[in-house]
């Protein structure tokens, strides 16, 4: 795959105010993600070769379990950094604590956090509001809200019925299709949903999934939606062939999935990284409280499109659309 | 007009012409070979833009015949240049793949392929084109072009015709040409062996000339006294004086053509902002809660009437304190701030009180001016002396608004605000070369606006339907239809030139119909008939805005209004002086026309509020039914009132005047 990209990142040197003085010892700052080094952290550092800041970076992965978290904190206390990043819902929820159960003894209080790819930090606990972490911590987050992703759809290949395919036991996922919901009477369109089958300990399993995207095309489904669910992007791969083999087209608003969904509307990882590195800036360099920070993300949105996947489905996108997309090319 | 003023007038006429004419002419031929290319130019990279985009599609794979959405691409092009007729996408064989065509403009897409130029860019494969883009301009959009300059450069020729006779007019008003003008009535009085020359000369050799003709003049009546009882001598005597018209000696007359160019120009300047002032302040206007985005554009307009109309009576009084000459100069000035300020306002607030500066010296100009004529004419010359001075503004109004529109055009609304600033400096500049620095204070039996009155005045019916029925309404005709509605409606298809062309045909139908009524309607005693016809003419007029497309529906309506009014504005002021002497006799002609203009004017504050309001509740096309019924329906009343009252003013030939 290669991708042709045309649109400009989001100026986020618009929004960097002074230079800083440097001839300082680097700044620690100490990494923890999910699943190893992703477009976020190259951004993030990027960030900060670009401002020339001197920062020394640690990282961690958790290895795709939260469960491995507290053993990386112990490193944290150790090492002492003048920042803690995190990646993700369960590592940030591991290192920082839900906002109304933090815990000394289990949470890093005492050093400030940015944390970013937290995709709902208010319902999943993470801050009360978005306004201000009301505590030690600052971030962004990359979901693209659900109207400028259904426009996208729309103005793709505009539609009646939209299916949804999702895992019931997923916080975040049912709040993203509660959210869509209440967009089917303003925009028009029917909300086809399924939830992948539980097994006896309620943990999803994949066994069925064909026949649920099966029914989701039956019923008559324009888009199949491609959520920011953690089991769905595990299991994709049981998921976009069978839909594509019933011309159903996908959408995905994560990167991730870009190359299984027909378009997707994504905000750009480096770019997540470069304005997270940005609030990690105002508390290391000009000495903000992290509290003060508010919690956002980007706002310039990448709309991506598989060419190779619109051949196969036939479904060419409109004209227009090239002049202002991203396009995936095979090869 | 004296033979050597005509002829320097018309040889200035002449020479402009030619002059004026050939420019004009050449600048047309010229942009035909710059326009038309620039048309094609940008056909051309209409066509190249979505070619581009094209052939990135086909660089993913979309063949040309599968494109999906093209006609939105192609519709948007057509979209954001009006002028294009039609842009397709045809495949490798030629076949149309994607059209879009201009089907709401006249005739345009219906139009044969020869009355259509078109531009075509390939759509390039991998291995050489694979379609291409085709972008067509009517050939009519190159003429319509080339039309609209040729249009207006005809209307800059014929005002600047106008302003430069306006100029030559003041040249000849200054002293210097008094003295040239002196010596030629002399010598031309001379040569024809007369001595009736009026005096007045205050140059040294031509005052010698007249203490001579004084001195013959002189021995005549002393001869005349000797040759008394003789009646042969006497006889001789009187061929003499017949002869060379020694003892004729013609009263001098106040020169007032000194007055006219200043308020020509003044004039002007606020007649160019006609066109694009409503929708200048629409531009600006936000929401105001409780009122409709009509009535809020309406305000600033009806506010700047108002101060015109309440500020005229305690104007006269501080004019003639502080001088005519000087109160005009000064009143120009503060214009000219209140221009400069509206040309930079950034808020409708900020607007809104730019143009209260300039309604305050537009009103003290307006009052100074008419105090100069007023209070160098006897009661006789009067009405020639306003005559002089209402065609002025006439003449402002045909030069006014079309100049006003091309510069908003072509320069923008903040431009036309500031040539509008220079115009009033250069109306003082003219008022301070030509109008006296200080003048004695001759009060004239000019009586003040006594308020009191107005109930007498408007006890008798036929006074009151006059006044309300016919005086109001014609000014929220002319006001809230022509200077308020008309330039929002227009303005959503219309460029302001366009605005200002219709809006010029109310001062050149006024300016061609007045002089030629007001002798008319005085000889034959035709005053009431006029007023009712006019009125009804005038209210009728909105017919053509439903009979014709725009923008000529608008175009005859503002010349019927002002055929209309300009039949019945001079009958309408000569019966209010007959009636007003009948109602109440101690009243001064000053107070009674005093009164008149006054709620005359509330007509031009009433106007575009109420037009706005009725918009507001219905449509524009009811805004102008309604006001139109107004018109006709308040000439009618008055027709009734006339005829009931069995006034003999209301009937007979009267010799009343008609300031």
């Amino acid at each position: 795959m290669r991708l042709t990209r045309r649109a400009t990142l989001a100026g986020l040197g618009a929004v960097a105010l002074a230079r800083p003085a440097l001839a300082q010892t680097p700044f620690k700052i100490f990494q923890i993600t999910y699943r190893g080094e992703t477009d976020v952290e190259r951004g993030f550092r990027a960030y900060f070769e670009q401002r020339d800041i001197p920062v020394t970076i640690i990282h961690r992965s958790a290895e795709l379990d939260p469960a491995n978290v507290p053993a990386i904190l112990e490193e944290v206390r150790a090492e002492a950094p003048d920042l803690v990043y995190t990646w993700g819902t369960p590592v940030t929820l591991g290192t920082f604590g839900r906002a109304d159960s933090v815990d000394p003894d289990k949470h890093i209080t005492d050093r400030p956090g940015v944390f970013t790819m937290v995709s709902a930090p208010t319902r999943s606990g993470v801050v009360p509001s978005r306004a201000s972490s009301t505590r030690n911590i600052t971030g962004t987050s990359h979901v693209v809200p659900p109207e400028p992703q259904l426009r996208a759809m729309e103005a793709y290949r505009p539609f009646k019925k939209l299916g949804v395919l999702y895992t019931s036991t997923e916080p975040n996922a049912r709040a993203i299709v509660e959210a869509v919901r209440a967009f089917q009477a303003p925009m028009g369109f029917e909300l086809i949903e399924r939830t992948f089958r539980l097994d006896g300990d309620g943990k999803p399993i994949i066994d069925g999934a064909a026949d649920l995207v099966d029914e989701i095309a039956d019923e008559g489904a324009g888009w199949l939606y491609y959520l920011p669910d953690t089991f769905l992007s595990s299991n994709i791969g049981s998921v976009a062939p069978q839909a594509t083999a019933r011309g159903l087209p996908g959408f995905s608003a994560t990167e991730r999935l870009q190359g299984d969904a027909l378009i997707s509307l994504v905000s750009r990882y480096f770019s997540l990284g470069q304005l997270t590195a940005y609030k990690a800036e105002q508390i290391l360099v000009q000495g903000v409280a992290p509290a003060s920070i508010p919690i956002e993300t980007l706002q310039r949105f990448a709309l991506i499109i598989n060419m190779p996947l619109a051949k196969q489905l036939s479904l060419y996108p409109p004209l227009g659309m090239l002049s202002y997309a991203d396009v995936l090319t095979a090869g | 007009m004296r033979r050597i003023d005509a002829a320097i007038v018309t040889l200035v006429t002449l020479v402009l012409l030619v002059g004026l004419g050939a420019v004009a002419w050449k600048t047309v031929e010229r942009a035909e070979g710059v326009l038309v290319p620039a048309l094609e130019k940008k056909a051309d990279a209409v066509a190249l833009s979505v070619a581009s985009l094209a052939t990135e599609a086909v660089g993913y794979g979309i063949p040309v015949p599968r494109f999906v959405g093209a006609e939105a691409v192609l519709r948007a092009a057509l979209d954001e240049d009006t002028e294009l007729a039609f842009a397709t996408i045809l495949a490798a064989d030629g076949t149309v793949t994607a059209e879009a065509r201009r089907e709401d403009d006249i005739g345009f897409a219906r139009r044969g392929e020869a009355d259509i130029a078109t531009v075509t860019r390939a759509i390039d494969g991998a291995d050489g084109a694979v379609g291409a883009v085709a972008v067509g301009i009517p050939r009519a959009v190159e003429a319509r072009v080339l039309r609209d300059l040729a249009i207006d450069i005809s209307v800059l020729l014929l005002v600047a015709i106008l302003v430069a006779l306006e100029l030559t007019a003041f040249a000849f008003a200054l002293p210097s040409a008094a003295r040239l003008r002196g010596i030629t009535t002399r010598l031309s009085a001379a040569r024809a062996g007369r001595f009736d020359v009026p005096p007045g000369a205050s140059d040294p050799a031509l005052a010698a000339m007249d203490r001579a003709v004084d001195a013959r003049r002189a021995r005549l009546a002393a001869l005349r006294e000797r040759a008394a009882g003789d009646g042969g001598a006497q006889k001789a005597l009187e061929t003499i004086d017949a002869r060379h018209h020694l003892s004729e000696r013609p009263a001098g007359a106040v020169n007032l053509a000194v007055v006219r160019a200043p308020v020509f120009l003044f004039f002007f300047a606020e007649e160019m902002t006609r066109p694009f002032l409503p929708t200048s302040i629409a531009s600006l206007a936000g929401p105001v809660p409780g009122l409709s985005p009509e009535v809020v554009i309406a305000l600033p307009i009806a506010l700047f009437m108002a101060i015109v109309a309440l500020s005229q009576p305690f104007l006269n009084g501080v004019t003639e304190r502080a001088g005519r000459g000087r109160a005009l100069r000064i009143g120009a000035l503060v214009a000219a701030l209140g221009y400069g300020w509206a040309s930079s306002a950034g808020s409708l607030i900020d607007f809104t009180l730019a143009r209260c500066v300039t309604a305050f010296g537009f009103a003290t100009v307006f009052i100074a001016a008419q105090g100069f004529v007023v209070d160098r004419t006897a009661a006789g010359g009067r009405a020639r002396g306003i005559g002089l001075f209402v065609s002025a503004i006439m003449a402002a109004m045909l030069c006014g608004p079309p100049i006003g529109g091309i510069i908003a055009d072509r320069l923008g609304e903040a431009t036309a605000f500031q040539v509008s600033a220079v115009m009033a400096l250069v109306a003082a500049l003219c008022a301070f070369v030509a109008l006296p620095r200080t003048e004695g204070v001759t009060r004239t039996a000019r009586g003040t606006v006594r308020f009191g009155d107005l109930p007498k005045l408007l006890a008798r019916p036929a006074m009151a339907l006059l006044l309300i029925g016919t005086a109001v309404p014609a000014k929220v005709l002319l006001i809230g239809l022509c200077m308020y509605l008309l330039p929002l409606e227009l303005a959503k298809s219309f460029e302001p030139a366009v605005i200002g062309r219709v809006l010029m045909l109310y001062g050149l139908a006024m300016l061609v119909t007045v002089p030629l009524v007001s002798r008319l309607s005085d000889k034959q005693g035709l005053r009431v008939p006029f007023v009712v016809g006019g009125g009804v003419a005038a209210g009728a007029s909105v017919l053509h805005l439903v009979l014709w497309p725009e923008p000529w529906g608008a175009a005859l309506m503002v010349l019927q209004i002002g055929v209309a009014q300009g039949l019945s504005t001079t009958p309408q002021s000569a019966l209010v002086g007959d009636l007003g002497r009948q109602a109440v006799p101690d009243l001064s002609e000053g107070a009674l026309y005093g009164i008149f203009r006054l709620v005359e004017r509330l007509g031009t504050v009433v106007g575009p509020l109420l037009v706005g309001f009725v918009w507001t509740m219905t449509s524009a096309m009811h805004a102008a039914f309604v006001t139109g019924g107004l018109v006709i329906f308040g000439a009618l009343a008055f027709f009734v009132a006339a005829m009931a009252s069995g006034d003999g003013a209301l009937r007979l030939k009267s010799a009343g005047r008609t300031p």
